[in-house]
C-alpha cells in the first residue's frame, strides 16, 4: 500500500482535497455496456465449457472403443488358438497322397493277430504280392518286430529303432517320427515324403517334409504355413495412401453465416494396426473463409481504434492442416466398404488476411489486417468423418468421405472458434496387394 | 448485505453485479476520471476494472476490506490503459491547453470537481497520471518509475510539470 507523502505542496493540497469529496452520478448506460460484455463472456464460457465435455466424451468413446476392440481381437485369437488345439493328432489317418498301396497294408496287420512274414508280396515294391519275410534289426519276423509299425493299429504299443514303447493312438504323449518308422524294404517313410512334399507343391508353399519331420506334427505344420502366408499377404497391404481434395465450408459463429466455399487438398497415410482398425496422419493445404461477428472475433487487446471494433470481420485464410485420426470399417461389402473416422487436426496459419465493416465509418478506422503469421495450433479442432470406399482396381480405389470439425480453442490473429464442414474425394492406393 | 452481494456475484448472478457496480460506481469514477481523457473513455475503464473484479471476485477475502482492493484493480485497468494508449498519444502544449481555456466559460467563484477533473484531463496523459499516482494515490517516485516503466528522475519531472501546467490553469480559471 502506498504511503501517504509529507511535505505536500498547495497544489496538490489542493487537488487531493478537492478530489475526494465529489460524488459522481450514475448513469445507466454505463451498467448497460457492461452487462452486454458479462453476456459474451458468459456465453463464451458455456460455449468453452461445451467443448470440454466433447472432448472429453469423444477421449471416452476413443477409450472404449480401442478397449472392446483389443477385447474382442483378444477373444478372437484365444478362440482360434482353442480351435487348433482341439484337432486331433490322428497319424493313422489316411491322408491325401499317400502312396501306401493295399500290398502294404494286411489285412493280418489289421488283425493284428499274424505276422507280417506270413503277408505275401516284397514291401519294396508298391503292389507287389510276393511273400517277404520282414527282418528287424532283431532278427524278428513278427509283425510286431517291426520298427514303429503296429501290427494291429489299434494296439496302444508300438516300439521304436530304440525299442522304446511308444503309443500312436490320438492323445498320445509320445512323438513319432517318419525316420524312426524303419522299413528297409517297404521305404514307408520315402513314399509318404514324397506324397507330401507332391502335395506341398502343388500349394507353392516352398516347405519340404523330411525324415526328421514329427508325424503328428504334420498337419500343424501345414496349417502354420498357410497361415503364415496369410499373415504376411496381410501385413504387405497394410499401408496405404490418400491423395484427397474437395471443397470447404467455415463458419466461426453459427451454421447458418457460412460465407463463400474454400477448398481443402492434400494426402494421409495410412496403417491397419487391428482388424478393421487403422491410424491415418496427413498434411492438407486449406483456404478457409468465413465471416464473423463482433463478439466472436478478438483480436490482440488495444487493437482498435478508439476501442471502436468492427460490427462484422470477413477472413480469408490460407492454413495448413495437421490431421491424426483412428479409422474404423464399419460394414465390409464385396467391392466396397463403409467406415468411420474421428481424430484431432492442428493448424498451421501461413496467410491470414481480414476485412473489417463497421456499423458507422469514422477516419481513421483500421479497414483490413493481413499478414503471414505462421502460428501454430496444435490440436485445435477435433474432427469426425464417414466415408465409402469404392474399389476400382487390384490396389486402387476410390473414397468419399465427409466431415465435421469442431473447435476445441481458438485459432488464428482473431482467435476464433472455427466450425469446418465439407467432403473430400480421395484416390486410395494399397502396398503391396 | 454485503456479503449476500458478494456471494451472489461469485455464482455470477446479474442482480447482484449490477447492485455492486452501483455501489461503487461514484468511487470507481472518482478514480478513473482523473486519468482519463473524456467521462466516456472513464466510464470505459471503470468498465474493464469491474470485468477484471467480477472475474476474480471468488479470490476476494471477505474479511478484508472491500475498497482498496477495487481501488487497486482500478489503478492498475487505468494505466494498462495508459500503456495502451501511448502510440495514439499527443503531447498537449501549455499553449494548447490555454487556447481551449479561452473558448470556455470562466467560473470566477470557487472551483468546482467538474473543472477540477477538466483541469486535470486538458494534462498531457503523461503528466496526469504520474500526478495521479503522486498527489492522489500517495505513490513513491521510485514505485511510479516501476509501475509506468520509466526513470525516477522522468517521474519528478512529469510531475513539476504537471503541477506547472495545473497552477497556469487555475490562474486563468481565477482571473
Amino acid at each position: 500500500m502506498p504511503e501517504q507523502n509529507d511535505n505536500q505542496d498547495p497544489i496538490e493540497e489542493f487537488f487531493e482535497r478537492k478530489l475526494w469529496d465529489y460524488k459522481v452520478p450514475f448513469r445507466e448506460s454505463d451498467w448497460m455496456d457492461l452487462e452486454d460484455r458479462l453476456d459474451i463472456r458468459d456465453r463464451q464460457r458455456t460455449r468453452n465449457r461445451r467443448r470440454r465435455w466433447m472432448a472429453a466424451a469423444a477421449i471416452v468413446f476413443l477409450a472404449l472403443l480401442g478397449y472392446f476392440t483389443y477385447q474382442n481381437y483378444n477373444q478372437i485369437n484365444e478362440i482360434n488358438r482353442q480351435l487348433q488345439a482341439e484337432q486331433p493328432v490322428d497319424t493313422q489317418e489316411a491322408r491325401p497322397g499317400d502312396a501306401l498301396t493295399e500290398a502294404d497294408r494286411s489285412p493280418d496287420n489289421a488283425s493284428g493277430q499274424e505276422p507280417v512274414s506270413e503277408r505275401g508280396g516284397n514291401l519294396t515294391d508298391a503292389g507287389s504280392t510276393d511273400d517277404t519275410q520282414l527282418e528287424n534289426e532283431q532278427g524278428e519276423t513278427s509283425a510286431a518286430g517291426i520298427n514303429g509299425i503296429p501290427s494291429n493299429p489299434q494296439e496302444d504299443d508300438i516300439t521304436d529303432s530304440q525299442g522304446i514303447a511308444g503309443s500312436l493312438s490320438p492323445g498320445g504323449a509320445e512323438t513319432l517320427f517318419i525316420s524312426e518308422i524303419a522299413c528297409t524294404h517297404c521305404q514307408l517313410a520315402d513314399q509318404n515324403l514324397i506324397a507330401r512334399n507332391n502335395l506341398l507343391q502343388a500349394t507353392n508353399t516352398g516347405e519340404r517334409y523330411y525324415r526328421n519331420t514329427p508325424v503328428g506334427a504334420e498337419e500343424d505344420h501345414f496349417f502354420t504355413t498357410v497361415e503364415q502366408d496369410d499373415a504376411e499377404n496381410r501385413t504387405a497391404s497394410a499401408f496405404s495412401i490418400d491423395l484427397l481434395a474437395g471443397p470447404d465450408l467455415s463458419t466461426a459463429g453459427l451454421f447458418s453465416d457460412f460465407y463463400n466455399p474454400g477448398y481443402t487438398l492434400g494426402f494421409k497415410a495410412e496403417y491397419e494396426i487391428a482388424p478393421g482398425f487403422s491410424l491415418r496422419a496427413g498434411v492438407q493445404q486449406s483456404q478457409v473463409r468465413y465471416t464473423v461477428g463482433s463478439s466472436d472475433y478478438n483480436p490482440p487487446q488495444g487493437y482498435w481504434t478508439g476501442g471502436i471494433a468492427a460490427n462484422r470481420t470477413t477472413a480469408e485464410c490460407l492454413l495448413l492442416d495437421i490431421p491424426v485420426s483412428l479409422k474404423y470399417e464399419v460394414l465390409q461389402l464385396a467391392n466396397s466398404r463403409l467406415y468411420a473416422s474421428t481424430g484431432l487436426s492442428s493448424y498451421i496459419m501461413l496467410n491470414e488476411t481480414y476485412s473489417f465493416d463497421y456499423n458507422y465509418q469514422q477516419e481513421g478506422l483500421v479497414q483490413e489486417w493481413s499478414e503471414k503469421t505462421g502460428t501454430g495450433y496444435w490440436f485445435s479442432n477435433a474432427m469426425v468423418s464417414v466415408g465409402y470406399e469404392l474399389k476400382l482396381r487390384q490396389n486402387w480405389s476410390i473414397r468419399a468421405e465427409p466431415y465435421l470439425k469442431l473447435p476445441l480453442k481458438g485459432v488464428g490473429w482473431g482467435n476464433v472458434d472455427l466450425y469446418s464442414t465439407g467432403t473430400v474425394v480421395a484416390l486410395n492406393y494399397k502396398f503391396g496387394s | 448485505m454485503f456479503t449476500e452481494i458478494i456471494k451472489g456475484c461469485c455464482q455470477r448472478n446479474r442482480k447482484s453485479q449490477k447492485e455492486l457496480y452501483k455501489m461503487y460506481y461514484s468511487y470507481g469514477m472518482s478514480i478513473t476520471l482523473r486519468y482519463a481523457d473524456t467521462r466516456d473513455q472513464a466510464a470505459a475503464v471503470l468498465n474493464d476494472a469491474f470485468m477484471k473484479v467480477f472475474a476474480n471476485i471468488k479470490k476476494y477475502d471477505l474479511q478484508r476490506p472491500f475498497k482498496p482492493w477495487l481501488r487497486k484493480i482500478i489503478i492498475n485497468t487505468a494505466i494498462n490503459h495508459f500503456h495502451s494508449s501511448k502510440k495514439h498519444r499527443q503531447q498537449v502544449d501549455l499553449v494548447d491547453i490555454e487556447n481551449k481555456l479561452k473558448t470556455e466559460e470562466k467560473i470566477l467563484s470557487g472551483i468546482s470537481y467538474r473543472e477540477i477533473i477538466a483541469m486535470i484531463q486538458q494534462l498531457s496523459p503523461a503528466y496526469r497520471t504520474v500526478f495521479n499516482l503522486y498527489v492522489i494515490e500517495g505513490f513513491k517516485h521510485r514505485e511510479i518509475a516501476e509501475i509506468l516503466g520509466i526513470s525516477e528522475g522522468t517521474s519528478k519531472s512529469n510531475l513539476s510539470k504537471a503541477k506547472q501546467n495545473l497552477q497556469s490553469l487555475l490562474e486563468k480559471n481565477l482571473i
